[in-house]
C-alpha cells in the first residue's frame, strides 16, 4: 500500500490546498498518472501516483488546505488491507 | 508518433534480436528508473536534489552497448543513466540516491556521484567538463599498460566551453588515447541555450580544431549512437586515439527537482517527445518483424518489475551507518600520520663517506625519482619540458638524463595544460599508475585547483573509500626575483582540503626519502621545494642557500608526518620551512650566545601535521615562534598557533608569534621583494620578544 502525501511545492509555505480531486476511490491508476490538483504559492500543480494500482482511500478532499507530508491517499491492490 | 529514425536493415540484422531486445530493455529501464526517483522526491522520500535524464535514454544505452565491462566511463552531476547503462545494478543506484548503505558508494556520492570501480564507472564528475581531464588519464593507464581497453567521457553541451574541454581533448588527440568523448547535446546548460553561449554551435566540428575525427549523430536514435559509437570504440581500440561524438538529444524534465522548465515552450518539448527515443525503437522492431509485439510489452514489463524491486530495496535498506561519515580509510588509503618520534639533527657528513654523497636537494630528488622509476615501473613522470631531448629536463633540471635512462614514455612531455597534466596525474593513477605530474612552478597549480581540489582530494570519499590516487605533484616555491607569478608558497591552501598530504622539503635528506615516501604512498601528496635551496647545478639563483648535506646511498623512506627538530633547545621552540629554517637555525647559533636555547623544528609534513611533536616541544619550551615564507594571513602558522593555543593555553609564556611575508603580491625588483619577505633580522626580533615577552610588549 502506497501513502500518496502532500508534496512540498511552495517556496514560501509548507501548506497545500486541493483544488480537484482527477480520480475517485476504487479507480485504477498508473504510475506517473495525475490524482488530484494542488495549489501552493498561487501556482497549480498535478500531483501524481508513485505506482500502479487502485484508488483505494482519498483521506483528504478536494477544498482542503494540508501541511506538507499529510497522507492524502492510499493507492494499492485491490484486496490490500488500507490503514484507518 | 512521428519516426524520424532511419534504420538500414542489415544493420538491424547484423545487430540481432537478443541484443535489440536489450537496448529496449535498458532504455525503459532508464526511464522507469527516473520516473520512479522523480515521484518519489516529490513525496519527500530522497534527500537533495535529483538530475534526470528522461528522453537522453539512447544515448547512455547507444554508447554503451558496444563497451566491455573492462572498459571505463566517466560522467556528469545527471549520470543515472550512464551507471545503469554500464552495468550499474539498479537496486545499488536506487539505494545510492536514497543516501542508504547498500547504495553504490555507501551514501557518501549520492545521486550526482552514481559510479563503482567494478563496473568501470569513475564516481560521476558534477563539475561541468570535470571528467573531460579525468578521463585522458584513465586511457592513458590502458595505453601505458598496453591494454586495448578504452574509456567514453559523458558531458553535456555546456561542459564545451570550459577550458577543461578544451585541454583534454588536445592531450587525448596528441598522445592518441583511447577515448570516445560523448557531447549529449540536449541544447541548454541549465536554464540557458546553448546557442547564447558560443557563436559554434556545431559541436561535432569542434574536433576539427584538434585534429581528430568527429560526428554529429541523432541522440534520439538508439541504433545510430551505437553505430557511430561503434566506429569511435574500434578506432580508439586500434590505437587511431579519441572521436568526439556529438549526440544531439533532449531532457523532457527540468535541469534538476526545482526546474519548471519556464525558459522552454511547450511546442518544442512536444517535437522532441514525438521522437522519444523508446516510442521510436519499439516501433522499428515491429515494423521489421525482429521482435513479437508480446515480446516489446515482456521486455517492458520486466524493466518495470528490476525498477519495483529496486525501490523496495532502497526504502527497506537501512540508512548508511553514521560513523562512515568519518572514517578515516575513506578518505585516504594510508590515513594517519607518523606517531613515533620525531627525527634529530641531520647526519653530519662522516669522514669515512664519499665526499661525492654530499647533494644538493635536486640531485637527491633526482635520486629518489630514479630510484623509484627503477624499482617500480608504474611510475610516470608527466609534464611540461621533462623529457624533450636537449631540452630542460624540468624547469629546475631535477629530470636531467631521466628521459634517456627510462624512454619519453615514462617521461612524458605534454602540452601546457596544467587542467590535464593532472587530470591525466589523477586518472591515470586510479587506473594503475603511479604518476609524478610536474607544473613548474607553484603558482601555475591554480590552473589545476578543481582537479587538485575536487577531484584528487575527494574521489576517494565520494568512491566510499574503493579507489586509490596515487600521484604526487612536485612543485617549486618562493620568492627568487621573478615577480608577483612565479614567487608564491601556496601550500597553505592544501591544508584546507580534505583528503590531500602535503611535504615540504627543505633540505637534501628529506628530498630523497620524502619523494621515495610520496611515490610509495597510495594517496595524493603535494611535495614543495624552495628555489633558492635547490643548488641545482644550472640554475644558481641570487640569494641561494647552500643546503647540501649528506644523502646515505641507501635505500630509505622519511615517515609520512614525522616532524625533524633540527636543533633541541630549552627556552623558545622555532617551528619553520625553507629558507626560514634556515635562517632560524643561524639565528639560534647567535641567540645561544645571548643566553637564549632556540629548538627549531622542521615540520616537514604539513598535512598530516606532525601536532604531538609540536605540542610536545611548545609543552616544554612554553613558547613558540612560527616563520614561514607564506603570507602571514591565512598562512598555515595561523592553523598551529591556533591549535598550541587551545591545547596549552595556561602553560604558554608569551602568545604564539607568527612570521610570514607581507600581505602583498610579491615585488620584482631585489629590494622590494626584500621589504615584503620575512628576514632574518625580523626572525630575530620576534624570537627575543617571545624569550623576553612581558605584557607591554607590543607587535607591529
Amino acid at each position: 500500500m502506497e501513502e500518496i502525501l502532500m508534496p512540498k511545492l511552495g517556496q514560501t509555505t509548507d501548506e497545500g490546498y486541493i483544488e480537484a480531486w482527477h480520480v475517485s476511490e476504487g479507480d485504477e491508476v498508473e504510475m506517473g498518472q495525475p490524482l488530484f490538483i494542488v495549489e501552493t504559492d498561487k501556482a497549480q500543480t498535478d500531483v501524481e501516483s508513485v505506482a500502479d494500482g487502485v484508488v483505494r482511500k482519498i483521506v483528504v478532499p478536494a477544498g482542503e488546505t494540508v501541511p506538507a507530508g499529510t497522507v492524502i491517499a492510499y493507492v494499492g491492490e485491490v484486496d490490500e488491507e488500507v490503514p484507518e | 508518433m512521428t519516426r524520424t529514425m532511419t534504420f538500414d536493415d542489415d544493420v538491424l540484422k547484423a545487430l540481432g534480436k537478443q541484443e535489440s531486445i536489450e537496448l529496449l530493455h535498458l532504455m525503459v529501464l532508464i526511464r522507469q528508473f527516473e520516473q520512479t526517483a522523480y515521484l518519489r522526491y516529490l513525496q519527500g522520500e530522497i534527500p537533495g536534489t535529483l538530475h534526470q535524464c528522461q528522453g537522453q535514454e539512447a544515448v547512455a544505452v547507444g554508447v554503451c552497448s558496444v563497451l566491455e565491462s573492462t572498459d571505463w566511463i566517466t560522467s556528469t552531476h545527471r549520470p543515472h543513466g550512464h551507471a545503469l547503462a554500464k552495468g550499474m545494478d539498479p537496486a545499488a543506484a536506487m539505494a545510492e540516491i536514497y543516501g542508504r548503505e547498500t547504495g553504490c558508494l555507501g551514501g557518501r556520492g549520492g545521486s550526482m556521484h552514481l559510479g563503482d570501480p567494478d563496473i568501470g564507472m569513475l564516481p560521476s564528475v558534477a563539475i561541468v567538463g570535470g571528467g573531460v581531464t579525468l578521463a585522458p588519464g584513465l586511457a592513458f593507464a590502458m595505453q601505458t599498460q598496453g591494454s586495448s581497453s578504452v574509456v567514453a567521457c559523458f558531458f553535456g553541451d555546456g561542459a564545451v566551453n570550459e577550458g577543461a574541454f578544451h585541454e583534454g581533448v588536445n592531450f587525448a588527440a596528441v598522445k592518441k588515447l583511447p577515448v570516445i568523448f560523448v557531447c549529449e547535446n540536449n541544447s541548454y546548460g541549465a536554464s540557458t541555450p546553448f546557442h547564447e553561449t558560443t557563436l559554434n554551435t556545431d559541436i561535432a566540428s569542434r574536433g576539427a580544431a584538434y585534429g581528430i575525427p568527429s560526428e554529429s549523430v541523432d541522440g534520439m536514435n538508439v541504433l545510430a549512437v551505437r553505430t557511430a559509437a561503434e566506429r569511435a570504440v574500434a578506432r580508439a581500440r586500434d590505437g587511431g586515439g579519441p572521436t568526439l561524438l556529438e549526440c544531439r538529444t533532449y531532457r523532457y524534465v527540468g535541469h534538476s527537482r526545482g526546474d519548471a522548465r519556464g525558459y522552454r515552450s511547450k511546442d518544442e518539448e512536444a517535437q522532441w517527445e514525438e521522437r522519444d527515443p523508446i516510442e521510436q525503437w519499439k516501433t522499428v522492431l515491429l515494423d521489421s518483424g525482429l521482435v513479437a509485439a508480446d515480446e516489446v510489452d515482456e521486455t517492458i514489463k520486466s524493466a518495470k518489475a528490476v525498477v519495483k524491486e529496486a525501490l523496495k530495496g532502497a526504502q527497506n535498506a537501512p540508512k548508511a551507518a553514521v560513523h562512515t561519515a568519518l572514517e578515516p580509510t575513506a578518505i585516504f588509503a594510508a590515513p594517519g600520520g607518523h606517531e613515533g618520534e620525531p627525527a634529530g639533527p641531520l647526519e653530519e657528513d662522516p669522514s669515512t663517506h664519499e665526499d661525492d654523497r654530499r647533494l644538493s636537494i635536486a640531485e637527491a630528488l633526482r635520486e629518489g625519482i630514479q630510484e623509484e622509476m627503477l624499482r617500480d615501473s608504474s611510475v610516470v613522470l608527466l609534464g611540461e619540458d621533462v623529457g624533450v631531448p636537449g631540452g630542460f629536463g624540468g624547469a629546475f633540471g631535477i629530470y636531467l638524463g631521466l628521459s634517456e635512462e627510462f624512454g619519453r614514455a615514462r617521461v612524458v612531455d605534454t602540452p601546457i595544460s596544467e587542467k590535464a597534466i593532472m587530470g591525466v596525474a589523477i586518472g591515470g593513477a586510479i587506473a594503475g599508475l603511479r604518476t609524478l605530474p610536474d607544473l613548474q612552478y607553484a603558482d601555475f597549480i591554480f590552473e589545476s585547483m578543481d582537479e587538485i581540489v575536487n577531484e584528487a582530494a575527494k574521489l576517494r570519499y565520494m568512491s566510499g573509500g574503493r579507489i586509490s590516487i596515487p600521484t604526487v605533484l612536485r612543485s617549486p616555491v618562493g620568492a627568487s626575483q621573478r615577480g608577483a607569478q612565479h614567487a608564491q608558497c601556496p601550500e597553505s591552501f592544501f591544508l584546507h582540503v580534505p583528503g590531500l598530504k602535503v611535504l615540504c622539503i627543505s633540505d637534501p635528506f628529506t628530498a630523497k626519502g620524502g619523494i621515495k615516501a610520496a611515490l610509495r604512498d597510495p594517496d595524493p601528496v603535494l611535495v614543495f621545494e624552495h628555489k633558492l635551496l635547490y643548488g641545482a647545478a644550472k640554475r644558481q639563483e641570487a640569494g641561494s642557500i647552500d643546503s647540501r648535506a649528506y644523502v646515505p646511498p641507501d635505500e630509505y623512506e622519511i615517515p609520512v608526518g614525522q616532524a625533524r627538530i633540527r636543533r633541541r633547545g630549552k627556552d623558545v621552540t622555532v617551528v619553520a620551512t625553507f629558507t626560514e629554517l634556515y635562517d632560524a637555525l643561524s639565528v639560534a647559533d647567535d641567540l645561544a650566545n645571548d643566553g637564549i636555547s632556540v629548538e627549531v623544528i622542521d615540520p616537514v609534513w604539513l598535512a598530516p601535521f606532525p601536532w604531538e611533536t609540536i605540542f610536545e616541544s611548545v609543552g616544554r619550551t612554553g613558547r613558540l615562534v612560527v616563520a614561514h615564507e607564506a603570507h602571514r594571513t591565512g598562512g598555515w602558522g595561523a592553523e598551529v598557533a591556533a591549535r598550541v593555543s587551545e591545547r596549552l593555553h595556561g602553560r604558554l609564556k608569551a602568545p604564539v608569534l607568527r612570521l610570514g611575508s607581507a600581505d602583498v603580491p610579491m615585488p620584482f625588483a631585489p629590494w622590494l621583494e626584500a621589504a615584503v619577505l620575512p628576514s632574518r633580522d625580523q626572525l630575530t626580533e620576534t624570537i627575543r620578544h617571545s624569550a623576553n615577552w612581558t605584557d607591554h610588549i607590543t607587535l607591529s
